[in-house]
């Protein structure tokens, strides 16, 4: 079943910067890397599908929902519930500990916080004895394991990765691989790499290259 | 987790901007919250010491002296007049005066003044005995309610009294001794803190028994017909309540003493009017001082959430990444802004209380009256009030700021 359809979509930076993008078809609980040389669109793609910038033309569906055509108010709402993001740059709320930065999403989501799941998240991505710390006490892997589970804790249907990897080296590298890939196989989500890691290439089969 | 939760954590994790916005707030609303304390229970006070006294007659000097000396008795006497020049008043037929009650002043028990009067004063200031009864010859005495609760003296105790108005034992008057025969109720006037007693046992006292014509004489009579035998002898001076206020007769009354005799009349309510003016000018700086200091702590809590948003534009695109609308980033910015101001508002009451009590000593010394931080005043909400819009007008801008930054761009940054 399709869950991600793009169709004929360009966004306009700015006068001189515009990006065009094939049309993509990605099915429900599929892992896919998008990969590209810089410029290609990568992070376009994952920006339009993401609902953080909305297309110049063209259509995105998601889950049979055409995005492009919400107003900003339904697009926060459809991010919140179905999109999970996992940045390259570790971004968190400095005030909060890792427990409440990861049940920060479920608050801004509106979705009932599940206290059970998130402990599963903190347990299996070896977090359990880090909740009550603050972020800037964690190791950059641990930050990045934190990172995946904020994007989990909602249960979204779609995990966007840019470059999860990037920073990493070899070994935490498969490792975030394996975490994410596990942890969207669990929910049944489907996850979508945006990288230029090559490094990846080899692990996943299904690609997208916007080059 | 809620947005009042996050807001209040993004606000402690910044302590020293916290503690700075805070200190500077809480100091001006501490002033303002101090002085509004201070103005209320001095008004009352004064006020609710006109007791119906219409004027006060007295030697001439300075008329507000006169006021706060036999009104208040807080100010030493402008001196004494002769009752040959008050007898008019005391006549009981005067077409003005509805009641003329005598006072003089002369001695301290514990700087409690002792006041030698008649029963009539009881009734100007709507005063009532709990136990005992009122005095009946010299050298018995009625006491306030704070006169035996402080000074710890009950029906029957026996004291001797001081010279003047301050309490010096070399200048105590051995060769007396006052006894309590009665206590009166509290008024929440200054009564409470008086010593009543005739007008001859302040004579006695002062004469040392000298003039013991005076003492057999005088001692069993205690209305002001008893004084007017006595008319080369001095009293301090007459509090005075008309029988209309709206009298043309009791309008020129004052100055017609003024004019045509050796005393002075003064109008308390004019005199206390003046007095609140003369100490509003100085209140008023004070309040403006308070105002500037939480403009400028406005003007800290701007600069602390402006400058703060360059620091989180992370923080506050990941928030609308995750769902949060541009609305709430614009609410969670405002409250971070009231959360300042009504930390301060709290430490700023709490230290304006804690002030006022602590400074009530040294009020009741200077005023005599009891001063207490342990109130509330209906104005304190409305400082709450200005306190929330300060709150709301010093993070509007920086949350306005906050809800338009664009979230691909700053969480894409490289």
């Amino acid at each position: 079943m399709t869950l991600i359809k793009t169709e004929k979509l360009t966004h306009q930076y700015d006068k001189n910067t515009s990006v065009s993008l094939p049309n993509i078809s990605i099915d429900k609980g599929e892992t896919v890397l998008v990969i590209g040389k810089s410029g290609s669109g990568k992070s376009t793609f994952l920006n339009i599908v993401g609902g953080l910038i909305k297309p110049t033309s063209g259509e995105v569906r998601v889950n049979e929902v055409s995005i492009s055509s919400l107003s900003q108010t339904q697009l926060d709402q459809f991010r919140a519930k179905n999109i999970g993001f996992v940045f390259q740059k570790h971004h968190f709320i400095q005030a909060l500990n890792v427990y409440e930065n990861i049940a920060l999403a479920p608050y801004f989501s509106e979705v009932k916080e599940d206290k059970v799941y998130i402990n599963h998240l903190l347990k299996s991505l070896q977090l359990d004895d880090k909740a009550g710390k603050k972020i800037d006490k964690l190791s950059e892997g641990e930050k990045q394991r934190v990172s995946i589970a904020r994007a989990l804790a909602t249960k979204p249907i779609i995990i966007l990765a840019d470059e999860p990897t990037s920073a990493l080296d070899d070994e935490n590298c498969a490792r975030v691989l394996d975490l994410l890939q596990q942890h969207a196989k669990e929910i049944g989500a489907t996850l979508v790499i945006v990288t230029h890691d090559t490094r990846l290439k080899d692990r996943i089969d299904n690609q997208i290259n916007l080059s | 987790m809620s947005i009042i939760k996050l807001a209040f954590k993004n606000v402690l994790a910044r302590p020293i901007n916290l503690v700075i916005s805070v200190i500077l707030f809480a100091l001006g609303i501490g002033l303002i919250g101090f002085l509004l304390l201070f103005q209320d229970q001095i008004r009352t006070k004064f006020e609710s010491n006109l007791a119906g006294i219409d004027l006060v007659v007295g030697a001439k000097g300075s008329p507000l002296q006169l006021i706060l000396c036999n009104m208040y008795h807080i100010d030493n006497p402008t001196g004494n007049i002769k009752i040959k020049d008050a007898s008019p008043f005391f006549r009981t037929n005067h077409p003005v005066v509805k009641k003329a009650v005598p006072l003089s002043l002369g001695d301290n028990y514990k700087t409690y003044r002792i006041i030698g009067t008649t029963h009539e004063i009881l009734d100007l200031y709507k005063a009532k005995l709990v136990e005992g009864k009122l005095w009946d010859t010299d050298l018995e005495v009625v006491i306030g309610k704070e006169v035996a609760e402080k000074g710890q003296l009950k029906v029957g105790d026996k004291f001797n009294s001081s010279h003047g108005f301050t309490e010096d034992v070399d200048l105590a008057h051995d060769e007396f001794s006052f006894k309590v025969t009665g206590i009166v109720g509290a008024t929440g006037t200054v009564l409470d803190q008086l010593i009543l007693t005739n007008t001859s046992s302040v004579w006695l006292v002062h004469e040392k028994g000298a003039d013991s014509i005076v003492y057999k004489t005088y001692k069993e009579d205690n209305t002001f017909e008893g004084l007017l035998k006595y008319p080369d002898r001095d009293i301090t001076s007459m509090l005075i309540q008309y029988r209309s206020k709206t009298n043309y007769q009791a309008l020129n009354l004052p100055r017609n003493i003024n004019e045509n005799t050796a005393m002075q009349a003064a109008s308390p309510a004019f005199e206390i009017s003046k007095l609140f003016n003369l100490i509003g000018v100085g209140t008023q700086a004070l309040k403006w001082i308070g105002i500037i200091i939480g403009f400028v702590s406005a003007l800290s809590i701007f600069l602390s959430l402006y400058r703060s948003l360059k620091e989180r534009k992370y923080e506050l695109a990941l928030i609308r990444a995750m769902g949060a609308n541009k609305s709430k980033v614009f609410w969670l910015i405002l409250l971070e802004g009231l959360i300042y101001t009504i930390i301060g508002w709290i430490v700023g009451t709490l230290l304006s209380h804690l002030g006022m009590e602590i400074m009530a000593t040294y009020l009741k010394n200077d005023f005599k009256y009891s001063f207490t931080g342990l109130t509330w005043l209906k104005e304190e909400w409305i400082i709450l009030g200005v306190a929330i819009v300060i709150g709301i007008v010093s993070a509007i801008i920086p949350a306005y700021k906050a809800s338009k930054e664009d979230i691909h761009l700053t969480l894409t940054e490289r």
